[in-house]
């Protein structure tokens, strides 16, 4: 049987990034495939969250390239990269992403009006993602009324509302009790499987990484060991 | 520019120190300006102990027809102390700037064992020192001041207030930001709470005394024109307005963002809209100088359009220069104005930069942004301006002019005044988002995605 190989989402090349004396990513490679679901671990400081940023085209590394269904960022000017982050890539860090004066509902919608969806569609849809990460009866209140965990799922809720191609999560469970992690993470490897999309998540927890198809281990910088799981 | 803005923010003390000697220079300019107006009335007392009108004593000569004559002299020092709100809203708008690290140098304070009264002392001593030096560099302020205004003839070219007020302005000056700062530092640090309260900052005091201003200037409508009583109760009743106009500053805001965010459509509108709402009494505030100078701008409209309906204007005297330097020191106030709404949304801004951060990482162009930063400062600025346009306009009408139509001239002159303070106060807001644009590009860049 010859199927064809799954095609690649996202691929980041010897990528070098430093700041100052210290070095954030020293030669980095990794490459995510098409409904792939990767676990990026490592000790604190090893680059997880500078990889996953320049995955995301956040962050221009100072060498290497990064690929992203099939652009080079390095080829495309600012706008460019804005609108691919915001058509094909769902971002979630380790906190402090919501916009305080906006409620859940309407940080969730927000990449969908961003693209002129209106506003009745984008709150429609908004709600459904709240609702699947179980935070649907919170959708009227700002983060600043929310706890930890809470701004995380709505945070999450955000970034597939979209329906993007690669799931970026840097920490996505880190403020969150062992059951409801674990329900997280069900909701998220769902989701990612229903559009297809990959899904990459930075994680401390072994059973978050377990939970994913492969684990990439970075230690300063580099990657030093792609495993796939059972 | 785009470094240098949030590095001063970040030492945070120095920019708010700069804006509140900048704030207190220009009012105190003002009020000794306003002071040496008010001192014509006993201009040649001394010698004969009678006030003539027109033409007795160096400095009643050297002013304009309007600021000699005892009658319109009013208007022009009611005008004056008018325009010395914009900049005592812009050092209230200072006095807020870096409050978060503020609270939270003041809570490790706290923790570390210093009392709330030992924390509000700081926060004193923290604006009434800049407002000092502030309040001594409004002299020369003042003297500039004095050179621009002796051309259209409103204060004599040698005109001073007595040395006596000097002090005493400083002195009020430093108690004022004192006063201010006290109140800035008045919350204890310890514990915050996590539920934005919507209506926190809304307080009926300034709709009341906007009514009262309103009901009393009715009912001065058909006084003895010209008594002393009558126009010491129409400048109470005038005072009401203003004060009320100001105070009703967030109620506006609360308003207005209220409905537009029912309205938004687009993310730049949600945004604009919400970040006004979650903070009415702030961005109220920060526009409320704006109703001042509707207030302003509007009556000199309907002024100037009686003077040229009474052929008057261009005719060598000081009507049409009175009226021009008025509108010319509106404009400047609302310069200020457009100072104080920068100084507040560089505020908003710097506040949440990570999220802001996040915002553009995640897809948000900077265009969105600098829309949404434009839509919020305009949001609660237009309507302001406007309605104290139209205050303004009409109020002047019936006051002055009881009986006589509103028609002619004067609606052309009020539709005039309040189309042009639209004009003005929309290039004002446009102003101010500029000024502020390297903090907004700023607040965008990566690198506030990082964990604290
Ligand atoms: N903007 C920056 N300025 C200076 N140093 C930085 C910056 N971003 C990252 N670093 C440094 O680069 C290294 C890698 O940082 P990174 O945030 O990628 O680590 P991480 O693996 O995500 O760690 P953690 O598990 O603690 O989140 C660290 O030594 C960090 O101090
Ligand atoms: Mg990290």
């Amino acid at each position: 049987m010859t199927t064809s190989p799954p095609a690649v989402v996202a691929r980041a090349h010897e990528v070098h990034q430093s700041y100052g004396r210290s070095l954030a990513l020293a030669g980095a490679s990794v490459q995510v495939a098409e409904g792939e679901r990767v676990a990026v671990t490592g000790r604190s400081g090893s680059g997880k969250s500078t990889l996953l940023l320049a995955l995301a085209g956040v962050l221009r590394p100072q060498s290497g390239t990064v690929e992203v269904v099939g652009h080079d960022l390095d080829t495309l000017d600012d706008a460019q990269r804005t609108r691919l982050r915001r058509r094909e890539i769902g971002l979630v860090l380790q906190f402090g992403q919501l916009v305080p004066e906006l409620t859940a509902l309407q940080n969730v919608a927000f990449p969908l009006l961003l693209e002129k969806s209106a506003r009745d569609a984008a709150e429609a849809a908004a709600h459904h993602w709240l609702d699947r990460l179980g935070v649907g009866d919170l959708a009227g209140e700002r983060p600043g009324a929310l706890s930890g965990g809470e701004q995380q799922r709505v945070a999450i809720a955000r970034a597939l509302v979209t329906s993007p191609r690669l799931v970026l999560a840097d920490e996505p469970t880190g403020a969150l009790d062992t059951v409801t992690a674990e329900e997280v993470i069900d909701v998220m490897r769902s989701a990612t499987a229903e559009s297809g999309a990959a899904l990459v998540v930075v994680t401390h927890d072994n059973r978050v990484a377990a939970a994913l198809d492969r684990e990439v281990v970075l230690r300063d910088g580099r990657v030093v060991s792609e495993e796939t799981a059972r | 520019m785009r470094t240098v803005v949030p590095a001063l923010l970040r030492a945070g003390a120095g920019s708010r120190a700069l804006v509140v000697v900048a704030a207190t220079a220009v009012a105190t300019a003002v009020l000794m300006a306003a002071a040496s107006i008010a001192m014509l009335w006993f201009d040649g007392v001394p010698s004969d102990l009678v006030v003539d009108a027109v033409g007795y004593g160096t400095d009643l000569e050297a002013v304009n027809w309007i600021v000699a004559d005892p009658g319109t002299r009013g208007g022009v020092l009611f005008g004056a102390i008018v325009l010395v709100l914009p900049p005592l809203l812009l050092l209230d708008q200072a006095v807020r700037l870096g409050a978060a690290s503020r609270q939270r140098r003041d809570a490790a304070l706290r923790l570390a064992g210093a009392t709330r009264r030992d924390v509000r002392a700081l926060a004193a001593l923290e604006v009434a020192l800049p407002a000092l030096v502030g309040g001594v560099l409004g002299i020369p302020t003042f003297l500039v001041l004095r050179s621009l205004l002796a051309g259209p003839g409103f204060l004599a070219p040698t005109s001073f207030p007595p040395l006596w007020v000097v002090p005493l302005v400083l002195v009020g000056v430093a108690l004022v930001g004192a006063g201010v700062g006290a109140r800035a530092g008045k919350d204890d640090p310890l514990g915050t709470a996590r539920r934005v309260d919507l209506r926190s900052g809304l307080s009926w005091r300034g709709p009341a005394a906007l009514v009262a201003g309103a009901v009393l200037l009715v009912t001065q409508l058909g006084a003895g024109y010209g008594s002393d009583l009558y126009l010491l109760l129409t400048f109470v009743a005038l005072g009401l307005i203003v004060l009320g106009l100001v105070g009703s500053a967030p109620w506006v805001a609360y308003g207005v963002a209220r409905r537009a965010l029912r309205r938004a459509s687009t993310a730049p509108e949600l945004l604009a809209a919400q970040r006004v709402l979650v903070a009415p009494g702030a961005a109220g505030r920060a526009a409320a100088g704006v109703g001042a100078i509707g207030l302003t701008l509007g009556t000199t409209a309907v002024f100037s359009g009686d003077v040229m309906a009474m052929g008057q204007w261009g005719g060598g005297d000081t009507y049409d220069v009175g009226a021009v330097a008025t509108a010319v020191a509106a404009l400047v106030a609302l310069a200020v104005v457009a100072g104080s709404l920068a100084v507040h949304a560089v505020e908003s801004i710097w506040e949440s930069r990570r999220e802001t951060a996040f915002l553009a990482a995640t897809g948000t162009t900077q265009a969105d942004l600098d829309q949404a930063l434009l839509r919020q400062v305009r949001l609660v600025a237009v309507p302001l301006g406007v309605t104290g346009a139209t205050i303004g306009a009409l109020g002047y009408s019936g006051l002055l002019l009881v009986g006589e139509s509103l028609a002619g001239p004067r609606l052309v002159a009020a539709v005039v005044g309040i189309l042009g303070t639209w004009a003005c106060v929309s290039l004002a807001a446009w102003a101010a988002a500029r000024l502020v644009r390297p903090v907004a590009v700023d607040a965008a860049r990566p690198v506030h995605l990082r964990t604290e």
